[in-house]
């Protein structure tokens, strides 16, 4: 094993326990969910979809947030860490998103009776989804230039915008989505709040150690395309590679 | 940088500007009265049961949907990950074997590694 090969395998111990903390998280987390919240009134058990539902939107943020602040260094300061971070949270960000948009749809088929409306809520889910997208389709094609990490950033940091628009589209436009933990309604039954609590803790968890993961991989590969141009500009590699 | 900080500035004063004024507006607004759901408020007729009651929706199997879709989501975004690294540190070994071969010397200035 090589210096390199070492390098990139020995995660910190702060890497490792954040994984070990995740898992147990999890389990905690969907104890609560199913043996400990009692199961609600009207729409019978598929309502403990809410528990991972809500706390992955949330983690959806947390994720679009980081990749929009890390554009927006990556546009000042021209850092290539700053660059990782962003693609780390766009993706990340995108899995919590999909997570989101599949199982909310699931939990409306029982609740509404169909699988998707065009309610604010849903939309601007769907669209700063898309925007994300993007931004992964953009940074996925290759190896991504100045001007693919330029755009992307400016992509990644727009979408920064539609966050506050996504979280208060509830309240501020008429639509079918529940508003359970706002201050509009009777809010969770008591038993329900440390199911809810544990997911939010548990997704916060394995938000940071996801872009964490990705993070360094991303350093990992930038490392793999400065070492491969710098040897193919020395022309190490102009033979039997 | 004067301008970004310009425009990040902007950005925050224009986003508690639409704050505030969702806020007041919300709290302005007389509320109507509230339907209680699109299906009561659109209710015509009423038919009373016939036979046993059941749900027309299995909650079980939606709910086990709902799970296993993030559990699949999540462990095959960890799976992609543990490739991307595998394979990227792969990359990396059989290039600085190469560079190696070529050039010991090379390995010193090309290492480099922030602790990320």
């Amino acid at each position: 094993m090589n210096e390199r090969t070492k390098t990139a395998s020995n995660w910190p111990p702060a890497f490792t326990g954040l994984g070990a903390l995740t898992i147990l998280l999890s389990i905690v987390s969907l104890y609560f969910i199913f043996f400990y919240a009692p199961t609600e009134e009207q729409m019978g058990i598929v309502q403990k979809i809410f528990y991972f539902h809500v706390p992955s939107a949330y983690a959806m943020y947390i994720a679009f947030v980081v990749s929009s602040v890390a554009s927006a260094l990556y546009l000042w300061k021209r850092d290539e860490k700053f660059d990782a971070v962003a693609v780390a949270g766009a993706e990340v960000g995108l899995m919590f998103c999909l997570i989101v948009l599949i199982t909310g749809p699931i939990w409306a088929r029982k609740a509404w009776g169909t699988y998707w409306t065009w309610d604010p809520r849903l939309t601007t889910t769907l669209l700063i989804g898309m925007i994300y997208t993007a931004f992964n389709v953009l940074r996925s094609f290759g190896q991504a230039g100045e001007a693919e990490k330029k755009f992307a950033s400016a992509l990644g940091f727009m979408g920064l915008l539609l966050i506050p628009v996504i979280h208060y589209s509830v309240q501020r436009w008429r639509g079918q989505h529940p508003t359970v933990i706002t201050n509009q309604g009777g809010g969770l039954h008591p038993d329900m709040v440390p199911a809810l609590i544990s997911g939010f803790v548990f997704f916060t968890a394995l938000c940071t150690f996801l872009i964490w993961a990705r993070t360094r991989a991303e350093r990992q590969r930038q490392r793999l395309v400065s070492l491969e141009l710098d040897a193919a500009e020395s022309g190490l590699l102009e033979e039997g590679t | 940088m004067k301008r970004l900080i310009a425009l990040i500035a902007c950005t925050f004063v224009l986003g508690a500007h639409a704050f505030a004024f969702t806020t007041t507006a919300s709290a302005d607004e007389v509320e109507p009265p509230r339907a209680t759901s699109v299906a009561e408020s659109r209710a015509t007729e009423f038919r009373a049961v016939s036979g046993g009651q059941g749900e027309d929706v299995p909650g079980g199997g939606l709910l086990i949907a709902a799970y296993a879709s993030v559990l699949v989501i999540v462990l095959g975004y960890v799976v992609y990950l543990g490739r991307l690294t595998t394979g990227t540190n792969r990359d990396l070994d059989r290039l600085q074997s190469t560079i190696d071969n070529k050039k010991p010397a090379f390995r010193d200035s090309a290492r480099g590694d922030d602790g990320v």
